[in-house]
């Protein structure tokens, strides 16, 4: 071949050849093709690839890792300045949680995490209106783990006691064998426990049934009354319709508005009236007194629409129903309206009025602050 | 002299007229005009290049269609089977036979996405996710009598996915029967073009896994639902859905069976091996839970669900609103009369 035919020369960007074999034209024109095809596949591929020919499994991730170690710990646990010396320094942050929910050999696996009404849903979605129905502030979830078991600590902040009495209620744990120690109300699960304390829901749930998880749940119990909150005793009511009446806490309801069906009535207690079938105490606490007569009163006029007075004094009237011939009695006690509905007899409803009534007066000199 | 070849003795070099000089002048200056047109005129005006706004550069996304995984059932084969018995495997093959068997509707090669309920960080006692022995013996199944030549087993949990699928042991029971797990990344979803849905008709779709898989099977549990009353087969789907669909709360009903129409699986199964009777979705409760030793699998969701809603939760014929819906949608029919078979 004539020196001139080279494809490649000293003329740059000259070919001088003047024909093309037909071997390299077919090359030149397949390698365009697989070029051109080359790239319209990446163009079309963009992120849909099928995940099992390009995705590299954890296994395999992992057998061709080289141990290479990203994270050392310090070899002394970090100490925030100016705490140096104090035995908080090397405590695991528990959050809201008191530090003892750590125990000996248990220890917080992960995080503390915390939830606010606009992002509960990513830990409980689906669950989370019903919580929020019932004031719902914030969700503190922590994980214990003993290397083997692990135990989750679910601290709902509902607000106040009525709203975590109201989920616990719609939840159904009235309905089981509910423990009170002081203030806080609970019941045991064979995983763990549920219940309530001030403004705080609880579930701790072991994943395993097993007398380690129960033991430790037991002991998590304890660490609730160490929680934070600027007001954990329950609300006079409560202590009336429980202690004072000795109700069981199935037996006790809350409502927080539109009580009776009347938009100036809110926040009021009821109570089941042992031995009467249909008939129920019920009491509210007003800010102060004027407030209280002035509610009374609209309340009294109200009920006298579908009532006939049977009895009317000072602060206390008694009626019938028209229609369904059950008794209505309220009566105004200082800042407390208290009364009773659907008794059978005025006897029974009179009767029932003064068992309330001597329990609210022992109830607030057993806790005069309230 | 050089001795470069000269290429062309013959060439000779004109001189430039003016009316060559003219015509290129002109060329040039048309060019020079039309590239200002374009990148000088008015946002909207004919070949306007300009994009003030930023919406002619705005990327446009083209919504894609799942496809219609079903396989048409034996002739004699019920809507619905039902299995009993003490063990998950047991449970499976009956319910399956009652249905035409595993084995008609997957084929030896098949890719097979597998769709439980990964949807909380709960471990399995407490009812709120799909049970890992009934996972397991599912995909051993499919692998070993079907001869399936993947399983991918996916789920997006609004919570940390791994951790869901570790801590509800599906991680593991895939692992263990061969399966692969396909968790989601923010790349994984693409819009989804449903047509008829009413709130997802462009949404996003947790889509990779889906990438040339030939079947699909849904494994879900039994569930009280404190919005939509029960959580069941057809609002399983709910899980494979992207961005902040929490929204949908809101009409549930809606999105429930907006979710029959945008997924048409090869087969449903329904777990009633730990139903969880109140407290639902997420329990916290063991005692909630109800073991149930049956298993259902279906050709037809909106039945099966009908069927499980009555029998397995126990709350008579006030089915769902959505499952009216799902109806309406072409679905399935809510009516499980005669159309179920049931092997103990």
């Amino acid at each position: 071949m004539p020196r001139t035919d080279r494809l490649f020369n000293r003329q740059a960007r000259k070919v001088l050849r003047r024909k093309i074999g037909l071997a390299e034209t077919v090359f030149g024109a397949s390698f365009l093709i697989v070029i051109v095809l080359s790239t319209w596949w990446v163009l079309a591929q963009k992120d849909n690839f099928d995940p099992a020919d390009r995705d590299i499994s954890y296994e395999t991730l992992e057998k061709d890792s080289t141990g290479e170690v990203l994270y050392e710990a310090p070899l002394k646990l970090w100490v925030e300045p100016g705490r140096a010396g104090t035995p908080a320094a090397a405590a695991p942050d528990t959050g809201i949680f008191p530090a003892a929910i750590v125990g000996e050999g248990w220890s917080l696996k992960g995080r503390v995490q915390d939830f606010d009404p606009s992002n509960v849903y990513e830990k409980i979605n689906g669950a989370a209106e019903q919580y929020i129905a019932f004031g719902f502030r914030a969700l503190h979830w922590a994980t214990l783990t003993d290397g083997t078991r692990s135990i989750a600590i679910e601290l709902y902040d509902q607000g106040t006691f009525a709203n975590v009495l109201g989920i616990f209620a719609a939840q159904g744990g009235n309905q089981r064998d509910v423990k009170t120690k002081g203030d806080m109300f609970y019941y045991r699960t064979s995983v763990g426990v549920i219940g309530g304390y001030g403004p705080y829901y609880f579930k701790i749930a072991g994943d395993e049934a097993n007398e380690t998880v129960v033991a430790q749940a037991a002991r998590l119990l304890e660490t609730m009354d160490d929680l934070p909150a600027q007001e954990k005793s329950a609300p006079l009511a409560y202590h009336v319709m429980t202690q004072g009446l000795g109700l069981a806490l199935g037996d006790v309801s809350y409502e927080r508005e539109n009580v009776f069906q009347y938009d100036f009535l809110s926040d009021f207690w009821f109570g089941k009236a042992k031995g009467q079938a249909d008939a129920r105490y019920f009491l509210n606490e007003q800010a102060d007194e004027a407030k209280a007569a002035q509610v009374y009163e609209r309340f009294r006029d109200e009920q006298a629409h579908d009532h006939a007075v049977l009895d009317q004094g000072e602060d206390r009237v008694v009626m019938r129903h028209n229609f369904l011939k059950t008794i209505f009695a309220l009566q105004r006690d200082g800042a407390i309206l208290l009364g009773v509905d659907g008794a059978a007899t005025r006897e029974a409803a009179e009767g029932s009025l003064k068992r309330l009534r001597e329990a609210v007066h022992h109830e607030r000199q057993a806790s005069p602050e309230a | 002299m050089s001795d470069k070849p000269v290429q062309k003795p013959e060439y000779v070099k004109q001189p430039l007229t003016r009316r060559q000089f003219a015509g290129r002048v002109a060329a040039v200056a048309g060019l020079g005009g039309a590239a200002a047109y374009l990148a000088l005129a008015p946002e909207g005006w004919l070949g306007s290049l300009r994009d003030t706004t930023g919406l002619l550069s705005k990327p446009v996304v083209k919504p894609f269609r799942l496809h219609d995984y079903r396989v048409d059932k034996p002739a004699l084969a019920a809507d619905v089977g039902i299995g009993r018995g003490p063990t998950p495997s047991e449970r499976l093959r009956k319910a399956l036979d009652a249905i035409g068997g595993l084995q008609h509707y997957i084929k030896p090669g098949d890719i097979v996405v597998v769709k439980p309920n990964v949807a909380f960080d709960r471990a399995p006692n407490l009812g709120a996710t799909t049970n890992p022995e009934t996972l397991e013996t599912l995909i051993r199944m499919l692998l070993v009598d079907c001869r399936a030549q993947e399983v991918r087993v996916t789920d997006n949990p609004i919570e940390s996915p791994p951790d869901c699928f570790a801590k509800s042991g599906l991680n593991v029971a895939t692992g263990n029967a061969g399966g692969r797990v396909y968790l989601p990344d923010s790349n994984a979803f693409k819009v989804l073009n449903t047509p008829g849905a009413e709130l997802i008709e462009n949404w996003a779709f947790l889509h990779r896994p889906f990438t040339n898989v030939d079947k699909v099977i849904g494994v879900a549990p039994v569930k009280d639902h404190n919005l939509c009353s029960a959580s069941m087969r057809i609002k399983n789907w709910y899980g494979l859905l992207g961005g902040r669909r929490n929204q949908f709360h809101q009409d549930i009903h809606s999105i429930v069976s907006d979710l029959s129409i945008m997924m048409r699986p090869t087969l449903t199964l329904l777990d009633g091996s730990n139903i969880l009777m109140k407290n639902g979705p997420t329990g916290g409760d063991p005692s909630d839970v109800k073991p149930g030793n049956v298993l259902m699998a279906a050709v037809d969701p909106v039945a099966q669900d009908a069927w499980a809603y009555e029998h397995l939760l126990e709350r008579g014929r006030n089915y769902p609103r959505y499952l009216f819906k799902a109806e309406e949608k072409g679905s399935g029919r809510v009516d499980w009369q005669g159309r179920i078979k049931e092997i103990v």
